[in-house]
């Protein structure tokens, strides 16, 4: 991890501050054209979740309300046609022999009904389903995409708001891109490096554009996890602590699982404080607590409004008292999420595999639709070894750091890793012991997308110089690589 | 530049090269389907027994039949007769010989079903058990003979297809369907085109980024907390890690 001031760029300054360098120009125009691919190629409500989602974004939209009315229908007249129409529910899980529609005949006929004298209603989606106890924000931004196509069908509507998420798509590689800068200063292949990881990786494009709060999720972690180190590098600056602050709260008003975030940002917070000289600190203090003020308001304001609403989880973490959680329990539940379940410890797993193979690395490699259009074999395969190699070369690497600033940024990342896998973990621990199913997904580390490319920067950051430019080309070939087969594995699982 | 170029686009060329090559693999491309999911056993078929299915259109020539289930025991042997809808003559027929794993197995036709066709596809168990996969779905222009009222069995007819680049005209045209009005097949193409283009892009990106290094380095400047860490060289400074060269 390199400090800003060294080997860096020159100073951007007035209105060149706002012109992207030509290298991330040219990868964020191949992030749209790639953002679009996704958005378009995969047919509708074929997402994790989609249709829940996209009931919440247009219950806001039509009627500023979330969907919440005990006794209502989940999705509105306007979306159970169009659902029935292209088969996307039935199809839902079972790809192969059920797949989309693809009678044109059969799509005239939804068309003739959709613009007929009494088409279906869109308001009456009000009744609760699996996105309500989300907080809004994200189905509010998504709410402005939304009307962009108004008056066009339901198709017209969900693919608005699933081409916003090409613009979440954009954020989240400009954050990882800004992330590098502060990591490793002003370098653009380690910069290019780590920001290609993140707009680039076919899951990570892939949940941006559905209609998911995921999509947000990542580019507001992709954000903080740059302000975090910004805050740190540049001692807890007035502007930075507040725009961290905010851009965790938007986080939390995203999805529950952004509470994670509160004790990484709070280190970031007294480290980049206690870099201050000793003078500076009392000063600093007020603009700390203003920025928690900017922190805890919105949020403390959001969990009146669900309890108001009628109870609304504001934390995805279940609590059951018929099943206490239980230490021992619990870390072997974790033992066997990551390494083979030993004789002595009673079965406590989701997967036939190691789940750390089967969720982490296959999810988190590529699975498509509802978890239910694969890549081929080889991929996870090549994707592990590709995993394994790159977590040895970074651990190598980060244990030659020494200097304070960088092992306060380390200490930064590796709490939000942390923070983020615990209360995965115990979430899908609680969720077992009361009889559930797996919770866990291989997308749920994918607000963590910014520090996977920071280890592949830091790796190109640390080969030898001549051979930087060529790591750097094999990153982004494998990676754009591994985007075409991850598209075509789409077409041919829905349209072949 | 030239350090910089010449990597980048060897990869690329040699992962474009390698795509183009991998898209000519043959693909089977489903002609219809009876939008049944392969959800649960709907029936446990033994010899002789026959289940039907129909009317059904394919979009173009069948050439196979895939059928979801396991057998019970040990290899199974199924055939399966593609019919005229109405007149229920037999247009082709195949089998197929499953074994005890949850699988899509496919029975390749000796002749091929003309599309635009209705057609009835009957399932005959001629030797072993098969549980017949399918579920519960509401179509009534279908009618299902052999299985419980309101089952039907999940179904695709399959085309002999051709390669995966060969068939993306017909991927795009039926993606094209329940999209925006403004999107068309050509929307796939061109951004198809663009996933190409994004390679030379991207070497593009690199060879700027490795410019722009170049130019920059190296700069230093003193740490002020002297917890600097390696310059942009790859070079240890003074209060970093390593021994330091001294001059």
């Amino acid at each position: 991890m390199q400090r800003s001031a060294q080997a860096a760029a020159p100073e951007r300054v007035g209105l060149r501050r706002l012109t992207p360098p030509k290298s991330l120009a040219a990868l964020l125009i191949i992030v749209v054209s790639v953002g679009l691919a996704w958005a378009l190629i995969v047919p509708p409500w074929q997402t994790p979740d989609e249709l829940a989602h996209f009931g919440y974004v247009q219950s806001l939209a039509e009627n500023f309300a979330i969907p919440s009315t005990a006794g209502g229908q989940p999705a509105s007249s306007d979306v159970r046609l169009a659902d029935g129409a292209v088969g996307a529910s039935r199809g839902a899980f079972w790809p192969a022999p059920a797949p989309p529609d693809w009678s044109r005949a059969d799509y005239d006929a939804y068309l003739a009904v959709e613009h007929g004298a009494h088409p279906p209603p869109k308001t009456d989606g009000t009744g609760p389903s699996s996105a309500t106890g989300n907080p809004p924000l994200y189905y509010l931004v998504g709410a402005a995409a939304y009307l962009f196509d108004h008056g066009g069908t339901a198709f017209g509507r969900l693919y608005a708001v699933r081409m916003f998420g090409v613009v979440l798509l954009l954020v989240t590689t400009i954050a990882a891109w800004l992330l590098a800068g502060e990591a490793f200063g002003r370098r653009r292949l380690p910069q290019l490096g780590c920001a290609a990881v993140a707009g680039l990786l076919p899951m990570s494009a892939f949940m941006s554009t559905a209609v998911n709060p995921d999509g947000l999720l990542i580019a507001l972690w992709t954000v903080t996890l740059w302000l975090g180190a910004r805050v740190i590098n540049h001692r807890a600056r007035g502007a930075d602590v507040v725009v961290l602050c905010a851009a965790t709260a938007a986080a939390i008003l995203t999805k529950a699982t952004s509470y994670a975030l509160v004790g990484p940002i709070l280190l970031a917070l007294f480290i980049g404080w206690r870099r201050r000289p000793a003078a500076e600190r009392s000063g600093a203090l007020k603009l700390i607590a203003a920025g928690g003020l900017v922190l805890v308001v919105p949020v403390l304001g959001w969990v009146e409004v669900a309890s108001s609403l009628g109870g609304l989880s504001i934390t995805t973490v279940a609590s059951s008292p018929a099943h206490p959680f239980q230490v021992r329990q619990f870390l072997s539940y974790l033992w066997q999420f990551y390494l083979p379940r030993l004789p002595s410890l009673a079965p406590l797993r989701t997967t036939p595999d190691l789940p750390v193979y089967d969720i982490w690395l296959r999810q988190g490699t590529g699975v498509f639709g509802w978890l239910d259009v694969y890549l081929p074999n080889w991929m996870y395969q090549a994707s592990g070894l590709a995993a394994a190699g790159l977590g040895i070369v970074s651990f190598g690497l980060l244990t030659r750091l020494r200097g304070r600033r960088q092992l306060a940024l380390l200490g930064f990342f590796a709490l939000t890793v942390l923070a983020l896998l615990v209360l995965l973990h115990v979430t899908e621990y609680r969720t077992l012991i009361a009889g559930g199913g797996q919770f866990l997904q291989g997308r749920y580390l994918l607000p963590v997308v910014g520090l996977l490319g920071l280890a592949v920067g830091l790796v190109i950051a640390r080969v030898p110089l001549r051979l930087r430019p060529s790591a750097c080309a094999a990153a982004v070939t494998v990676l754009l690589v591994a985007q075409a087969i991850s598209l075509s594995t789409v077409v041919h699982g829905y349209y072949l | 530049m030239r350090r910089a170029l010449l990597p980048g686009a060897a990869c690329a060329v040699i992962a474009v090269v390698g795509l183009l090559i991998a898209g000519f693999r043959h693909v089977d491309l489903r002609t219809a389907s009876a939008g049944a999911p392969n959800q649960s056993t709907i029936a446990a078929l033994h010899p002789a027994q026959r289940v039907c299915e129909g009317p059904i259109t394919s979009q173009g020539p069948a050439r196979g039949v895939a059928i979801w289930g396991a057998s019970a025991k040990g290899v199974a042997k199924l055939t399966v007769s593609v019919q005229d809808a109405t007149t229920h003559t037999v247009l082709a027929s195949g089998s197929f010989h499953p074994i005890p794993l949850e699988s899509d197995w496919t029975a390749r036709l000796d002749r091929e079903v003309p599309g635009s066709r209705p057609v009835r596809i009957c399932l005959t168990d001629d030797v072993g058990a098969f549980s017949l996969a399918g579920s519960a779905v509401s179509a009534p222009t279908v009618t299902v003979a052999g299985v419980a009222t309101g089952q039907r069995f999940s179904l695709v007819l399959l085309s002999d297809g051709g390669s995966l680049l060969g068939s993306l005209s017909t991927a795009f045209s039926r993606a094209s369907l329940w999209r925006p009005s403004w999107v068309g097949s050509w929307t796939f193409w061109l951004l198809g085109i663009a996933l190409l283009a994004a390679f030379g892009v991207g070497v593009s990106a690199v060879v700027s980024a490795a410019a722009a290094d170049d130019e920059d380095r190296p700069v230093s400047e003193p740490d002020p907390d002297g917890d600097g860490p390696p310059s942009a060289d790859g070079r240890s400074q003074a209060g970093q890690d390593r021994p330091q060269p001294v001059s």
